[in-house]
């Protein structure tokens, strides 16, 4: 048996789920999805059985993986398929084999790994932290059977608040988004006026948002914000794939100094070179 | 007392050499989220007095290159270096050598992932063993008497608050601020006078089944030429692309 993590959030679940039911489907043996906490059971036609661990208790996200390591206990799946989000990581569970960052499963399994720069393919049976956009959502509305569940766990980890950040600009919503990452954090200036000139808005890589440089609203990636420009241009950006996954843009431009960065694989033009030289010219030339 | 485990990784910047059964790296660093958890563990310090011991953990490869970060940790605030040598294996084979040394500890911070690590998460792991709670993907750390109060990221700049009973496992993946400025010159004086440890753990070794790729090269039309000519070839192209 496959077993599908259904991840929910506010009792809505998430649309990775929808993903991972596409590949377990896929992989020919039964597929149960678990669900943990209240939430609407919607479009999980996919599975053959669905296990509801409908209490409130576990809305609490951050009990998941005690109740999902009870479950693997109980029915000893073969293959469990967990998104690689913030909330699905955690249920990486120390008793099994896992791989993280997966993009592909069959007999084999393939992950991505060293920031992007290496594809490992290993066989196992186990965990599998599988990255969003890796396989097309199936979302089904049919009937399914759902079997309801009581658990209790042991460890104490209390939920006290959920805290969601001010929206300054959605950067999901632009039609142009110029990204800036480590390499561009001096010509942020020049990013901002070139988005500017382009009815565009700055995002940003992660580590320019733990500087502080930007605010987190602008963060693209899997602990950011998914975008999908018209055009998406990567200024000083290497492309790590936690980066990569948050963009869905129909054309990437990217400049970047290293030929082998990971952000030109998923560029349409590339430019190797120093972003503080042009990035001003290109400005100028935009304005 | 508070164990941060640092590891020795890839730097990726410097370039791979990529064999089917081996990646080799030209040069080592410091894992960077295991850097944020020194940062948060000398923060509990500075607050609460908590002792604070580091353990470094190196392959071969970067066993002597792995006292320089262990020396950092202690130039901004640990109170005591480990280091260890691993051969070639897993981390459920590590974490099985260490657990009994990581019992003295009440919490125990990592980074949530390594940029090498693809085959278990190392402070879930140490969790699981040890049957302590487990909270990855870390932006804050505070205590309170037996718990600790951390921020769990969710992305977009949102966050859970969690109470977790103590001892627990903390995989850290941000800082609320910027890291700690070390002057070379107390990086230094640390080298010279400060002592780490080395630990010897019977850590079994285990081959993994494992094939590593390069990735395809990229289908990418790259511009060449001048600044100017990129800029002007560059110009073009965008004003085509969004009008």
């Amino acid at each position: 048996m496959i077993l599908v993590y259904a991840e929910t959030f506010e009792g809505k679940i998430s649309d990775i789920t929808y993903e991972l039911l596409r590949k377990a489907r896929e992989l020919g043996d039964e597929v149960w999805t678990v669900v943990i906490g209240k939430a609407e059971l919607e479009g999980l036609g996919a599975s053959d059985k669905v296990i509801h661990v409908d209490d409130e208790r576990f809305n609490n996200p951050a009990l998941h993986r005690y109740v999902l390591k009870k479950i693997v206990e109980m029915y000893k799946p073969k293959k469990i398929l967990i998104g690689n989000t913030p909330i699905g990581i955690d249920l990486a569970l120390g008793i099994l084999p896992t791989l993280v960052s997966c993009v592909d499963l069959d007999s084999k399994a393939r992950a991505v790994s060293y920031g992007g720069k290496v594809f490992v393919e290993v066989e196992f049976e186990g965990i599998y932290l599988i990255n969003r956009g890796s396989f097309e959502p199936l979302k089904v509305d049919g009937e399914f059977e759902v079997e309801r569940l009581s658990i209790d766990v042991e460890h104490e980890i209390e939920l006290l608040d959920v805290v969601k950040p001010e929206i300054d600009v959605d950067i999901t919503k632009a039609d142009v988004v110029v990204g800036v990452g480590r390499g561009a954090q001096n010509i942020i200036d020049v990013a901002e006026e070139l988005a500017e000139a382009l009815g565009g808005v700055v995002g940003a890589s992660r580590p320019l948002v733990d500087q502080g440089i930007l605010p987190a609203s602008r963060q693209i990636g899997r602990s950011g914000r998914t975008i999908s420009p018209k055009l998406y241009l990567a200024l000083g950006i290497s492309g790590a794939m936690e980066h990569v996954e948050g963009v869905k843009a129909k054309n990437v431009i990217a400049i970047n100094k290293d030929k082998k960065a990971p952000i030109f694989r998923i560029s349409r033009y590339g430019v190797v070179g120093d972003v503080e030289e042009i990035v001003p010219l290109l400005l100028e030339r935009l304005r | 007392m508070i164990c941060v485990i640092v590891r020795a990784v890839p730097d990726l910047v410097e370039g791979l050499e990529i064999e089917e059964r081996e990646v080799k790296p030209y040069r080592y660093m410091a894992n960077e989220l295991d850097e944020y958890a020194v940062e948060h563990a000398v923060n509990l310090k500075e607050k609460y007095g908590e002792r604070v011991e580091v353990v470094g953990i190196a392959n071969e490869d970067a066993y002597d290159e792995i006292d320089e970060f262990l020396y950092m940790a202690i130039a901004k605030g640990a109170d005591k270096a480990y280091k260890v040598l691993i051969p070639r294996t897993t981390n459920y084979k590590i974490v099985d050598a260490m657990s009994e040394f990581l019992k003295k500890f009440d919490i125990i911070m990592t980074g949530t992932l390594a940029v090498d690590e693809f085959y278990g998460v190392f402070g879930a792991i140490v969790a699981d063993k040890l049957n302590y709670p487990y909270v990855g993907g870390v932006k804050g750390i505070d205590l309170d008497g037996d718990f600790a109060i951390v921020k769990k990221e969710l992305g977009g700049g949102a966050y859970l608050v969690l109470k977790v009973k103590k001892p627990a496992v903390f995989g850290i993946l941000s800082l609320e601020k910027p890291p700690r400025y070390v002057p070379f010159s107390k990086l230094r004086s640390i080298m010279k006078t400060a002592e780490i440890e080395e630990l010897r753990f019977d850590i079994e070794e285990e081959s993994l089944d494992v094939r590593f790729i390069e990735p395809p090269k990229p289908e990418v039309e790259f511009i060449d030429g001048t600044p100017e000519e990129i800029a002007e070839k560059l110009a073009d192209i965008i004003k085509g692309l969004v009008t």
